[in-house]
């Protein structure tokens, strides 16, 4: 028996997952908020995912995203995006992330869970395996460069900022923390 | 054998990680209304009273190596060994969950029992309750060998997992700049994995015809008949 999927990055595997994203259960999760006055042009489902589309694609950013989606035809019938120009801007997916939060997010992943843990075999023994790994910050940005060329006023000793207090970087450093599930089933090898 | 995200935190990396074992045994307890029988994690999930608390009131097995500057207290002696006072080595037999023991006896085969002085009167089988060690015993005891195929062979197969998620979904690439975008795209990266479980259980299978020679992934399976008690 042979089982895989197209590899990631390629327009077959958005047409494969396509089918098992939880659209309704999406939208009815967060349903538009138009106290605001402003028309939602986009569902909930749909701006979800345009963000899947960030790790989907070859675009791994919101801002790559965004710029591509007119040109990509497959990127636009994952996110079932009929109008070619017509497609959300970073002001939308800022606005859906913050209005999602976490929790949401995690009712939407809690639910395809539900769907995976049907399969496990009945009296079946299940095992968890739990990890942290690390992912890097963005912080090019806060680290202390060297000035380059010749100073321009006279020569001075360096100081410390705060004397008596040892000079320091502050880097995010975010800890990303696993837990998987083995199902012991003949079929899902 | 199907590796799946149950559930996933960002935190900054002060945080120590043994502080999220119990929460998400809550979080699958309380949101799917599902636990995982046994639990496997590194030197960092090795806290005793946890582990207590995870048994007495989920019955989950945690299973962790064993620190290598942490004592070995009798009956064991080694990690993976325990013998009796005479010396006879002893294996698992399994757990009583209704007087809470662990049962030990001697393996069939050759034993030093039959020279022993004391066979006599010797009960040839010794309990111990889990919370004599969590990390030796627990609810499964280390020196079994579905324990060390667990810790040998199953642990690593969360860094494939890992390195998947951040090299070829590209998570290692995104501008993360604050720790609530990350853990935003950590639930993101979560639920590509699972729509990628999904569309694997629901694929249709095709045959090959030379099926039979072609490499595949080695199956799992519970060798000897040890589970812990549930």
């Amino acid at each position: 028996m042979q089982s895989s999927l197209p590899a990631t990055g390629t327009a077959k595997l958005l047409a494969a997952l396509s089918p098992f994203v939880p659209d309704e259960y999406i939208n009815r999760l967060l349903p538009g908020n138009r106290r605001q006055g402003r028309r939602n042009f986009f569902s909930a489902a749909q701006l979800w995912r345009v963000h899947l589309l960030v790790l989907l694609s070859p675009a791994h950013s919101f801002n790559a995203v965004v710029r591509l989606l007119p040109e990509q035809r497959d990127w636009r019938r994952f996110a079932r995006l009929n109008h070619r120009q017509r497609t959300p801007d970073v002001r939308m997916l800022c606005e859906f992330r913050t209005v999602a939060g976490v929790a949401a997010l995690r009712r939407i992943n809690e639910q395809l869970v539900r769907r995976l843990l049907r399969f496990l075999p009945a009296g079946g023994q299940t095992v968890a395996i739990i990890d942290a790994t690390d992912l890097p910050a963005a912080t090019a940005d806060k680290k202390k460069t060297v000035a380059g060329g010749p100073p321009s006023g006279p020569p001075s000793e360096r100081v410390r900022s705060s004397p008596g207090t040892h000079g320091s970087t502050w880097v995010i450093k975010s800890t990303r923390c696993v837990c998987g599930c083995a199902v012991t089933s003949g079929r899902c090898f | 054998m199907l590796l799946i995200p149950l559930v996933s935190w960002a935190a900054p990396g002060h945080v120590p990680e043994g502080y999220l074992l119990k929460p998400s045994l809550r979080q699958c307890q309380q949101r799917l209304g599902w636990r995982p029988d046994i639990v496997i994690g590194d030197l960092g999930y090795i806290h005793q009273q946890t582990k207590r608390e995870i048994r007495q009131e989920w019955k989950v097995a945690v299973v962790t190596k064993l620190k290598s500057d942490m004592k070995i207290m009798e009956p064991f002696d080694a990690w993976d060994q325990m013998s009796c006072q005479q010396g006879q080595r002893l294996q698992w037999l399994g757990y009583a969950e209704a007087d809470s023991l662990h049962w030990f006896g001697v393996p069939a085969g050759e034993s030093l029992c039959r020279s022993c002085w004391q066979a006599s009167t010797c009960p040839k089988e010794f309990g111990y309750p889990p919370e004599l060690s969590e990390t030796l015993l627990g609810l499964l005891p280390l020196n079994t060998s579905t324990a060390g195929r667990l810790l040998n062979q199953m642990r690593s197969w969360v860094e494939p997992c890992q390195s998947f998620e951040k090299n070829v979904l590209g998570l290692n690439h995104v501008f993360l700049n604050s720790l609530r975008l990350t853990w935003t795209m950590s639930l993101l990266t979560d639920a590509v994995g699972l729509l990628r479980a999904l569309a694997l259980m629901n694929a249709p299978q095709k045959s090959l015809l030379l099926q039979e020679l072609m490499p595949t992934q080695m199956n799992w399976s519970w060798e000897n008949p040890e589970k812990p008690g549930k």
